[in-house]
């Protein structure tokens, strides 16, 4: 016997759509707060993976750092408190950029290169690894080579200019912090102290006298930087205080996320914003 | 009653299915995409950590190293307190303790090598044992299969290596290397034998004795080679060492006879880059350079400087061919890569030459053993340790008829006032009052500031033996005739103790007309000619040339060769030098096991001088490099039984078994070579050490009892290059060098 069908009753549709349209909300609201958590977590993760081999190249930059009282730095010192973001260039026994790139790098290692940090005008922290041949070496040249004394006329900042600029631009620059918009960075002396400028001259550096250096960077995960204009990141890094004595080495840090706190700014975009310090033995 | 619903239809509770595991199998991947991501960055991060935590156990791991020296050089002293700083002066008791203890085994045939960490080191106290497990860091593979190769342990190439021809392929070493055992670290500390699930870290290590060597930061000369030739036969600094007695192309461990010569072709290289300024040398090409013979007299005038410490390079020209001015090698690793890449294969250093040289010395340039004890009116005795030695260089201002401003210096340095009535000098002492001062009667102990003849004096006193003021002024006056260029004899009045005027004389080769007998007595000049310097004096050894009627040697010349109780010379070695530059950089220790680079120092040195028909010295004849090495053999197997204190134990070691005759003659000239040559450029007092430390972080297998079941997590290497002052204590300069491999 041939089985009848029947359609649905207008109330049993109009409850089959309401309980639906229960589900799907419930749903959504669950994927809402997943992806929520995932998107935090993975702005979270893109920062420290941008992070993490930064300070890395940043550790090895500085452990090998040519620590003598007979060589170039540009650092900050009590004539140059380089307000707002720092800069900051020295010799380092690590690889580089050659400027012959038919020799083998192997042949080069270890090699003098001219490290530089500096926030660009995009604020992206960069970093130049400027490697220099062995003195009097024919190919190529003329080059200059890690210059003593230092003698006058042939210091850090005048043989190689756009190290010790934050405009100036030059080939062996290259973006090693794309969302690292603050970069600021102090002594921590062997005699214990504390100091942003232990020193009043250039030619008066002695790195020998310094313990560690500390770095604060502050980051924003690229989809924040997205909510932000450009005018905005730089209001929001010029609000954040250079290091000043006497701060405790954990102060800067709250002092920049007091800024972050108070801030007007779209808090989705603050939200991605980290702050990061590290202290750096020399 | 109707159904509710259509699910009743198979094909409608698929659907609903479906659509449900689509659900599910969408928020899973989400799910699982975020956990795999957040975990591989938990893994990244973890790993970062891992090579923080090595770092700081690699750098407590050097500080663990350097305090056990520290210690065993407190506990191995008679500690004297000073009023002085450092406050404590630790005087070496016994004297063997005047070098770190060896572990025998492991340095056996290594003479570089000082210690390794392991688990039966031989180390008796004062020396600190190294507290290792019985883990290997070669032999025993980590839980996830890290192992320390002998290769990688002997990358800075200073144990001999099996093959040395290898040196820039494959630095493996001689097989007796027993590469060292880890230490094992927990919350508490190192431990030999810690619970494995309290293991936080492990270190192992390697001490090597980088103060024997050769700094090639300031030794070697270029090519071609100064001139005259009285700038390396006269030696005086380790610059002029003779590189060509270094091992080279040898399979033989350092200390035997090279088989064939370092060449001149990669030490000019070395040179050249390293002095590019000063030589305004030009490529040609790079690295070989074009030197004049006035740029490389330039280069003579420089090392020879009395003040500069060449810690650091000459800064004084640039070279704008080059754009350039002198250079260092900044560390070992540079060192090793310059030879290996820059310099021409056929010439390059083998692996036994870079186990003779270094890139880190410093030294203190203050005596070692005596503390002069000044008593004051109460009867206290207050321990002044001398703070530098008396510059040779002073004896220029002794000349007659001084100028005004030279009167100070002459009184404050030597305690002298010119007579010009009785054209000679008196000795008044440095606060004698007067113009002039009346003749001093004695000579007080040298105290703070002390001039040249107490010096002189208090060199040559024992507990038995006190010179008389007229012996050591005579001995004083005939050291001012070698140094100036009159023939004019010194005579310098002084007082009896009756207040009578008497005259010591010094002695030049042509005034024998001087008086005789009577209670002013002068010498009489030795007969068969008396070579004289009559110029400056390059180094405290060549003082041997001067005359001393008590000298117990035919030539009656001041003794730095034999070692008798009735030879009060010796110490005169220790308080004079050509360079007060403190601390320096160049010092080799006299107590190296490494015989080659001793043979080094001596190769060339004048062992016997010509003269002119005046008796002024005008050229030598250098000590072959067969003699050389046998001296230098024979330095080392004294040497090892009975380390120097100072250098005075150079008149003691020149009168060991063998190293008097390994010099080749018996003439006192030729024995005094030695003196001359390893006077000024040895030192005893820095250990300097290169701390070769392996750290890794990590944690053992959970409950396991075997520490071999150790996970790496990160690791970081250093050698750390560092000078201990071992009469003080203290660390005159380190510098750290992170290995990259």
């Amino acid at each position: 016997m041939r089985k009848t069908k029947h359609a649905f009753t207008l109330a049993e549709m109009l409850v089959a759509v309401a309980i639906l349209t229960l589900l799907i909300l419930l749903v959504a609201r669950l994927v809402n707060s997943v992806a929520a958590v995932t998107t935090w977590g993975s702005k979270r993760i893109d920062v420290s993976s941008e992070i993490r081999p930064l300070f890395n190249r940043m550790a090895v930059d500085f452990a090998q750092m040519i620590k003598r009282s007979d060589v170039s730095y540009y650092v900050k010192i009590s004539s140059n408190p380089e307000a707002g973001n720092d800069l900051i260039a020295f010799f380092s026994l690590v690889d580089g950029f050659y400027p012959n790139t038919t020799i083998d790098a192997e042949v080069r290692q270890p090699q003098t290169t001219v490290i530089s940090y500096r926030i660009n005008s995009k604020y992206q922290l960069e970093r130049m690894a400027k490697s220099l041949p062995f003195a009097g070496q024919s190919s190529p040249t003329p080059t200059p080579s890690l210059v003593f004394g230092p003698m006058t006329g042939y210091t850090l900042w005048s043989q190689f200019p756009a190290a010790t600029s934050s405009t100036s631009t030059d080939a062996d620059y290259n973006v090693v912090g794309a969302d690292v918009f603050r970069f600021e960075y102090y002594y921590l002396l062997k005699t214990g102290a504390v100091s942003t400028s232990p020193w009043t001259s250039m030619t008066q550096v002695q790195m020998t006298d310094v313990a560690a250096i500390a770095v604060a960077i502050a980051v924003i995960d690229p989809r924040s930087r997205t909510l932000l204009s450009s005018g905005d990141i730089t209001t929001l890094a010029e609000s954040m205080n250079d290091y000043a004595t006497p701060m405790a080495t954990n102060g800067l840090l709250a002092q920049w996320q007091s800024v972050l706190d108070s801030s007007t700014l779209p808090r989705p975009a603050l939200a991605g914003i980290r702050l990061y310090q590290r202290i750096f033995p020399l | 009653m109707k159904h509710f619903t259509c699910l009743e239809h198979t094909q409608d509770k698929g659907a609903a299915l479906i659509i449900v595991l689509a659900f599910i199998v969408l928020l899973t991947a989400l799910v699982l995409a975020y956990f795999n991501r957040a975990t591989s960055d938990r893994q990244l991060a973890a790993g970062a950590f891992g090579d923080e935590a090595a770092d700081l156990l690699a750098r407590s791991a050097m500080s663990v190293v350097v305090g056990d020296f520290k210690q065993e050089i407190v506990e191995g002293s008679n500690p004297i307190p000073t009023n002085t700083t450092p406050a404590t002066y630790y005087s070496p008791s016994p004297n063997a303790n005047v070098v770190p203890q060896r572990d025998i085994a492991a340095s056996a045939e290594i003479p570089n090598l000082i210690r390794i960490s392991v688990r039966s080191d031989s180390l008796v106290p004062p020396a600190v044992g190294s507290r290792a497990s019985a883990v290997n860091s070669t032999n025993n593979p980590s839980l996830n299969g890290r192992l320390i190769s002998t290769s990688r342990w002997n990358k800075h190439c200073l144990v001999p290596m099996g093959d040395p021809g290898t040196a820039n392929t494959d630095p493996s070493p001689i097989p007796s290397f027993s590469p060292p055992d880890w230490v094992y670290v927990t919350a508490q500390g190192p431990t030999p034998a810690p619970s494995p699930a309290a293991v936080i870290g492990r270190y192992a290590y390697a001490v090597y004795d980088e103060g024997g060597l050769l700094d090639m930061n300031v030794a070697g000369f270029p090519n071609p080679t100064p001139s005259p030739s009285s700038l390396v036969g006269r030696k005086g600094i380790v610059t002029f060492a003779d590189m060509r007695a270094l091992p080279y192309n040898s399979a033989a461990i350092p200390g035997a006879t090279p088989s064939s010569a370092v060449s001149f072709t990669a030490l000019g290289q070395i040179v050249g880059w390293r002095n590019n300024a000063t030589l305004q040398a030009m490529p040609t090409p790079w690295p070989s350079w074009q030197v004049s013979q006035t740029n490389s007299n330039n280069f003579s005038n420089l090392y020879l400087s009395t003040s500069l410490d060449f810690t650091t390079p000459s800064t004084a020209t640039y070279n704008t061919a080059s754009k350039s001015t002198d250079q260092v090698f900044l560390s070992r690793a540079e060192l090793l890569n310059f030879n290996k890449f820059q310099i021409s294969s056929s010439s390059a250093f083998d692996s036994n030459t870079l186990a003779c040289i270094g890139t880190f010395s410093r030294d203190r340039n203050v005596p070692t053993c005596w503390l002069p004890q000044v008593k004051s009116s109460a009867g206290q005795s207050t321990v002044y340790p001398l703070s530098d030695r008396f510059l040779i260089l002073n004896l220029a201002s002794v000349v007659p008829n001084p100028s005004l401003p030279a009167y100070a210096t002459l009184k404050l340095k030597f305690g002298l006032q010119w007579i010009s009535s009785a054209n000679r000098w008196r000795y008044v002492t440095p606060t004698g009052v007067g113009n002039p001062a009346p003749p001093a009667q004695d000579i007080s102990p040298p105290g703070l500031g002390a001039d040249f003849f107490q010096l002189l004096r208090y060199a040559r006193s024992t507990s038995t033996y006190t010179p008389s003021l007229g012996e050591t002024l005579a001995i004083g006056a005939a050291i001012i005739d070698q140094y100036d260029p009159d023939t004019t004899t010194t005579q310098i009045e002084y007082a009896d103790q009756t207040g009578a005027t008497l005259i010591a004389y010094g002695m030049e080769a042509s005034d024998r007309n001087r008086p005789s007998g009577g209670t002013t007595p002068a010498p009489t000049p030795p007969t068969g000619g008396y070579p004289m310097w009559n110029q400056a004096l390059r180094n405290v050894g060549e003082f041997g040339y001067a005359y001393s009627a008590s000298s117990p040697n035919t030539d009656k010349t001041l003794d730095f060769f034999t070692s008798t109780s009735s030879n009060y010379d010796p110490r005169i070695l220790d308080l004079f030098t050509f360079n007060t530059a403190s601390p320096r950089a160049g010092q080799v220790n006299l107590n190296t096991r490494n015989e080659t680079v001793l043979a080094a120092i001596i190769r060339g040195a004048w062992k016997t001088t010509t003269t002119d028909a005046s008796n002024n010295i005008i050229g030598g004849t250098g000590v072959a490099s067969t003699n050389a090495a046998s001296v230098a053999g024979a330095i080392v197997a004294e040497t090892r039984n009975n380390p120097a204190l100072g250098r005075q134990d150079i008149a003691r070691i020149c009168a060991a078994n063998g190293v008097g005759s390994a010099i080749g003659s018996s003439m006192p000239e030729a024995r005094e070579a030695i003196a001359r040559a390893l006077g000024e450029v040895c030192t005893t007092r820095t250990w300097g050490l290169l701390i070769d430390v392996i750290a890794q972080s990590g944690r053992c297998k959970p409950n396991t009892t075997n520490l071999t079941d150790f996970a790496v997590d990160g690791e970081k290497r250093y050698w750390l290059h560092v000078a201990i002052d071992r009469f003080y204590g203290d660390i005159i300069d380190q510098q750290l060098e992170e290995v990259l491999e």
